[in-house]
């Protein structure tokens, strides 16, 4: 059973939320994506939104190639989104954003972790743990629209067989606040909350969260996404 | 939610500033070295001053003079500070203090990631004396210098100012040159609007420069007449 929650609020002062999120289960996967658009861009809210659907789009259409090259898959990504700007008729300069996805397929139990630019994916089971790494200094990121090639990816396959397994994705709005090697705590910290609320409460429990942010000044838009498996 | 609290940052994110100040025996002429003690305190108590804003302002001052490069003041919270001053003499070893800053800039322990962008500031009355070029490309090289913003001050009659141009690089501000102990002072408040606007922006990783129309006019300070406080 797949359990999977997502919110997202705004900034303090901010016009608009840049950031985006999306989860989408079926009966065979489950994807859950985060998406920053960069402060710098002028309608990167445009450009964060299209990343969460072209992620979706290119997961479709990579599953029916039987191709299980990731490679493959980011390239359909970066396609999809750049074809959803221009179909817009806006410049990818304007719509930069981060991307940070997992993929379950559900009936091998596998999957993919991918992430370009700032943010943070933490995944656990019993026999593994990992965490992305880490943004780049001084927050100068890597983002769809300017990305070069697809190692600027950091891309990770993940098998859990039938062992449980729990991860969130979260923009940088919230990673960078979480105190170092306190990650897999936060994760856990979530997860146990989230059992003592009922199902319905759950998305509004994350957002609150985020509301109620300790962190003194913090101003950014700050999103965060969080599934597991029991 | 008390569980929260400690997995979760309480503070601020870290703006830091870095000023590198000469403080070789030539900035007793025209009481320079009085004029950068105030105007340093003053910039110290306006970024402390800061309350309610995106980021925490942090402070280091590396000088250079007779006791070779010393951080005067150690990379310390704004509102924490209490300036001492400094004191001129010797000569200008301006390639130690590249080091130094270097140094600085890379220690993650003192500088964490997630900081903003630094400030790095120069100030100078002279050339160096000391082998300064492989610090300064060392310097200017490094990932996390690369990303800072430079300003630079030449002071008196300093000929030479290759040195603060290549400080500067390929930064958008001009050196600005200080004929005058107060036009030390103006660069300092220009310094600290600089900061305060980045830490009052949504962005503070972004320098607005359009608000400061310092450009048309290089290096010469009347035109920040419009920044006193």
């Amino acid at each position: 059973m797949y359990k999977a929650y997502s919110a997202s609020v705004i900034g303090i002062n901010k016009k608009s939320n840049q950031d985006a999120h999306s989860v989408y289960e079926s009966s065979k996967y489950l994807i859950c994506i985060v998406a920053d658009g960069l402060g710098s861009s002028k309608l990167s809210e445009i450009g964060s939104y299209q990343a969460t659907r072209a992620v979706r789009k290119a997961i479709t259409q990579w599953r029916s190639l039987n191709n299980s090259d990731s490679n493959v898959l980011l390239q359909l990504i970066q396609f999809y989104w750049n074809l959803f700007i221009n179909d817009l008729s806006l410049a990818k300069k304007d719509c930069l954003t981060t991307c940070l996805f997992v993929y379950i397929d559900k009936v091998a139990s596998k999957g993919l972790i991918c992430q370009l630019g700032d943010g943070m994916i933490v995944f656990n089971t019993c026999s593994e743990t990992y965490i992305t790494p880490k943004s780049i200094d001084f927050n100068y990121t890597k983002a769809l629209g300017s990305a070069k090639n697809i190692s600027d990816w950091s891309v990770k396959s993940i098998s859990f067989n039938n062992q449980d397994m729990q991860f969130f994705i979260a923009t940088d709005g919230v990673s960078d606040d979480i105190t170092e090697n306190k990650e897999f705590h936060f994760l856990n910290y979530l997860i146990d909350e989230m059992n003592n609320i009922k199902e319905n409460g759950r998305n509004r429990f994350l957002k609150s969260i985020l509301q109620d942010w300790p962190t003194k000044f913090h101003k950014d838009d700050k999103t965060i996404c969080i599934a597991w498996r029991k | 939610m008390s569980e929260l609290n400690n997995l979760v940052i309480h503070e601020a994110r870290p703006l830091p500033v870095i000023v590198l100040a000469d403080v070789s025996g030539s900035m007793y002429s025209d009481n320079n070295i009085g004029v950068l003690n105030t105007a340093v305190r003053e910039m110290i108590d306006s970024l402390s001053e800061e309350g309610s804003l995106r980021a925490e302002v942090y402070i280091a001052v590396i000088t250079f003079g007779k006791s070779g490069a010393q951080a005067h003041l150690p990379f310390s919270k704004a509102s924490d500070i209490e300036w001492n001053d400094v004191e001129a003499g010797g000569v200008t070893p301006m390639g130690e203090a590249f080091l130094m800053t270097q140094k600085l800039i890379e220690d993650k322990e003192i500088i964490s990631s997630r900081s903003y962008a630094p400030t790095i500031i120069l100030l100078s009355d002279g050339k160096p004396t000391d082998d300064y070029e492989e610090p300064l490309q060392n310097l200017l090289s490094s990932p996390r210098a690369a990303k800072a913003f430079r300003m630079a001050m030449s002071i008196g009659a300093n000929e030479d100012q290759d040195v603060l141009e290549e400080f500067l690089g390929d930064s958008n501000l001009p050196v600005f040159q200080a004929n005058e102990a107060r036009q030390i002072q103006k660069f300092f408040r220009f310094v600290t609007m600089s900061v305060s606007q980045r830490v009052q922006s949504v962005n503070p990783n972004k320098i607005e420069n359009n608000n400061f129309s310092i450009t048309d006019d290089l290096g010469t300070l009347d035109d920040l007449d419009d920044f006193e406080f």
